[in-house]
């Protein structure tokens, strides 16, 4: 039998999931324009339905501490010898807690916009009415169908454990800024929906989506830089980005979301394209379930584990359907009345957007057509095929070069129609400048494929001019302040565009098998194998290899490759020693020993990795500083 | 002397081109999919089958077949699926072709809606 007080918990979590199903329900209840409802407030019931869900997270948490084994959940995520903050991290390391995670997000989003101010009441009552009907289909979902607080008759004595690969500190915190991200998009849909009901999609509405729609971006880059940096060092494949499923699941909303703050800017500064930006926030949030569920589920990776658990992954397919359907024909109902008359020249920032945007879609298409292909092929013609890295690099690579040259232009161009040449022979120092560094680059490193060598110079151009946009004086040779976001952003894109490109081009990579006392090389250094031994730790053992990596003789620096076998749940992962330095990482993970003599070692030279993460904190950070701007500060002419 | 440097020469060569070899077999590694794994290529997985294939594919080389040749032998025995780039064939003609449609099609929508406008 369960114990009494396991007994309790359970009665009083599946009863803080019904209030708040409750709360959602009397919330979503306000999208008609009711008399019968107007109290409680809108503002109370955001405070009951995150209150409610709140504590149920709590308690899910302090399960997981005190290793209450009578929850199921608890039972197959976690284990009593587990380190504390996997046991913290066991909460969402699973489909049922992640879920609640994901909830609460939602359901917090929906509190900070019920809070905040200078928004029309009404508008209000129906963004949070759009956003408590989700609130309720997850809720009911997750208290129907994957109940976090499902207990078990048995007495088990310990947990079967949390898989050993997710045991990371980078893991730990990955899932929730992710969510973050993703689910910061739920409520720019609720907004468009609103913006679609009340037909009033203008700069007004732009300017309260904008930090919203800004933060959720920053917090999805966050996320998805997090999960390639773990799987860097983690995997132990000396990669960064693989184009698996899994993370092109979370690259499709970022694209889409990428083209979508483009579109909510030239909304807010010019009032036009209302029903493309419409779609997008769409598009985005639908793009953010399929993100975060059908991976979840496992539809992406495989069709069979589908079959396996089809009520969740039915539901999921059910839920984004509905939406789809009923945003867009709300959408074709109305998206003649919130259509203003278009009027953008052909040569200005606008247009440049337009392009940029279509680009962006271009590329969605690849990244999505690669990860449904063989899915499809398979399903219907029952052939199989793989769609590997080199799909997306060939494909992509000259849509970026084009994409580079308009990020470039763009910024440059004003808002109504610029003579191009005149601006190009503005930019004529700039230009020059980029051309001879990397005609330089490109006879110095012997770089002679055009593909390669155009994304270096565009992005160049692209970092150059961002920089010196923002810094600009005005006639007093004072420092003008400018669109500090933006600049950082874009700079930090050319940054990281110049590292992918440089760093496929110049990794270098060896394997040897070898045994203790052998001297291996790799470029102009040495490793010597200076001995093997195993390590206990309390959740795993590890076998530890030595490798002292010498140049010129001179002991540089000790790499440690590991092997380690975990017992809860048995499972040998390969943990990689990595020497990151500024223009380049050195990399070596050790292979699982086929047999006693020697160990199978690869070594990576992987150039300017370093640069790869700062272009991405840039961008992050630019993300960040838009969206905590407001609107019209930062104006320029 | 000039025997001793012709010797060191001889090595050099040598060396050099077995690492020339290791090299092409790594590449053609990362052209093969790994068949038990989950979207590894054989060249990062050490399962018992993509070691077997990694020496059939080195003995391959050695007999000195071209790449085009291994990979016909290896798509003739497991099937399009071991490649890791799809080829251009009436399977794959809408995953290689459609992006490059919805890039005209939108180059072609904006400047229609421009001219409209002018």
């Amino acid at each position: 039998m369960a114990g009494r007080m396991s007994l309790y918990i359970f009665y009083i979590s599946n009863f803080l999931l019904l209030i708040c199903l409750i709360a959602s329900l009397m919330q979503s209840s306000k999208i008609i324009n009711n008399k019968i409802f107007t109290k409680p407030g809108v503002i109370v019931l955001a405070y009951v339905q995150l209150i409610s869900i709140l504590l149920s997270f709590l308690i899910l948490i302090y399960l997981f501490l005190i290793s209450d084994f009578n929850f199921d959940l608890v039972y197959f995520n976690s284990h009593s010898e587990k380190p504390l903050i996997y046991k913290f991290s066991g909460v969402w390391g699973n489909h049922e807690g992640s879920m609640l995670l994901w909830i609460l997000i939602l359901v917090l989003f929906n509190f900070l916009f019920a809070l905040s101010r200078r928004i029309s009441e009404r508008f209000k009552e129906i963004t949070v009415a759009i956003q408590s009907i989700m609130i309720f289909g997850f809720v009911a979902f997750l208290y129907f169908l994957s109940n976090p607080f499902a207990i078990n008759q048995n007495n088990f004595f310990d947990g079967i454990g949390l898989n050993p690969i997710l045991q990371d500190p980078l893991l730990a915190i990955h899932p929730p800024v992710l969510y973050v991200g993703y689910v910061g998009f739920s409520l720019v849909f609720s907004l468009a929906i609103a913006g679609l009901i009340t037909k009033e999609v203008d700069q007004q509405w732009a300017s309260i989506v904008k930090p919203w729609v800004f933060s959720a971006w920053a917090f999805l880059t966050a996320g998805i830089a997090l999960g390639s940096f773990w799987a860097y060092y983690e995997l132990g494949w000396g990669g960064y980005w693989f184009w698996d499923p899994v993370e092109n699941a979370s690259l499709m909303p970022w694209i889409a979301a990428t083209a979508l703050i483009h579109c909510v800017l030239i909304l807010q500064k010019r009032n036009v394209m209302q029903s493309w930006t419409i779609i997008l926030a769409i598009l985005t949030f639908s793009l953010s379930l399929v993100g975060t569920f059908l991976v979840r589920s496992g539809i992406l990776n495989s069709v069979h584990t589908f079959a396996s658990d089809p009520g969740r992954g039915l539901f999921i397919l059910l839920f984004i359907f509905l939406i789809l359907v009923f945003s867009f024909s709300l959408f074709a109902y109305n998206s003649e009345k919130i259509n203003k008359i278009n009027s953008m020249s052909l040569v200005s920032r606008g247009t440049g957007i337009q392009v940029n945007n279509w680009l962006l879609i271009t590329i969605l298409t690849i990244v999505f057509l690669g990860t449904m292909y063989p899915l499809a092929t398979d399903l219907l013609l029952n052939k199989s095929l793989t769609v590997g890295p080199k799909y997306y690099s060939t494909t992509i690579a000259p849509i970026i070069i084009l994409f580079l040259f308009f990020m470039f232009i763009s910024p440059r161009l004003g808002w109504t129609d610029t003579k191009l040449y005149k601006i190009i022979i503005q930019l004529r120092y700039l230009i020059i400048t980029s051309l001879t560094i990397t005609l330089l680059i490109s006879l110095y490193f012997e770089l002679f494929n055009l593909t390669e060598i155009l994304i270096i110079f565009f992005s160049l151009l692209l970092v150059i001019s961002s920089v010196t946009a923002s810094i600009n004086f005005n006639k007093q040779n004072i420092l003008v302040r400018t669109n500090l976001g933006q600049n950082l952003a874009h700079a930090g894109f050319g940054i990281l565009m110049m590292a992918v490109v440089s760093n496929a081009v110049y990794s270098e990579e060896r394997i040897y098998n070898a045994k203790v006392g052998d001297n291996l090389q790799l470029q102009k250094y040495i490793f010597s194998f200076d001995k093997i031994e195993q390590v206990e730790e309390s959740n795993y053992n590890s076998l530890k290899a030595y490798f002292l990596m010498k140049k010129d003789g001179k002991l540089i620096d000790t790499f440690t490759p590991e092997i380690r076998f975990y017992s809860n749940p048995p499972t040998i992962t390969s943990e990689a020693s990595i020497l990151h330095k500024f223009f380049s990482d050195i990399y070596l993970v050790m292979n699982v020993p086929q047999d006693q003599q020697s160990i199978s070692v690869r070594m990576h030279i992987k150039p300017f990795m370093t640069i790869l993460w700062l272009g991405t904190l840039m961008i992050i950070i630019g993300g960040i500083i838009s969206a905590s701007i407001r609107f019209g500060r930062f104006d320029e002419k | 002397m000039t025997k001793i440097i012709k010797i060191f020469l001889l090595l050099f060569l040598l060396q050099n081109n077995t690492i020339a070899e290791d090299s092409r077999a790594i590449e053609l590694f990362k052209e093969v999919r790994c068949l038990v794994c989950q979207g590894q290529t054989i060249h990062e997985s050490n399962a018992e089958l993509a070691e077997d294939i990694k020496k059939l594919i080195r003995e391959k080389i050695s007999q000195g077949e071209t790449d085009r040749q291994i990979k016909e032998y290896l798509v003739e025995r497991y099937g399009d699926w071991i490649l890791m780039t799809p080829p251009f064939n009436s399977l794959t003609y809408i995953l290689w072709s459609f992006p490059f449609l919805i890039m005209i099609i939108g180059a072609f929508a904006i400047y229609r809606q421009k001219r409209g406008q002018a």
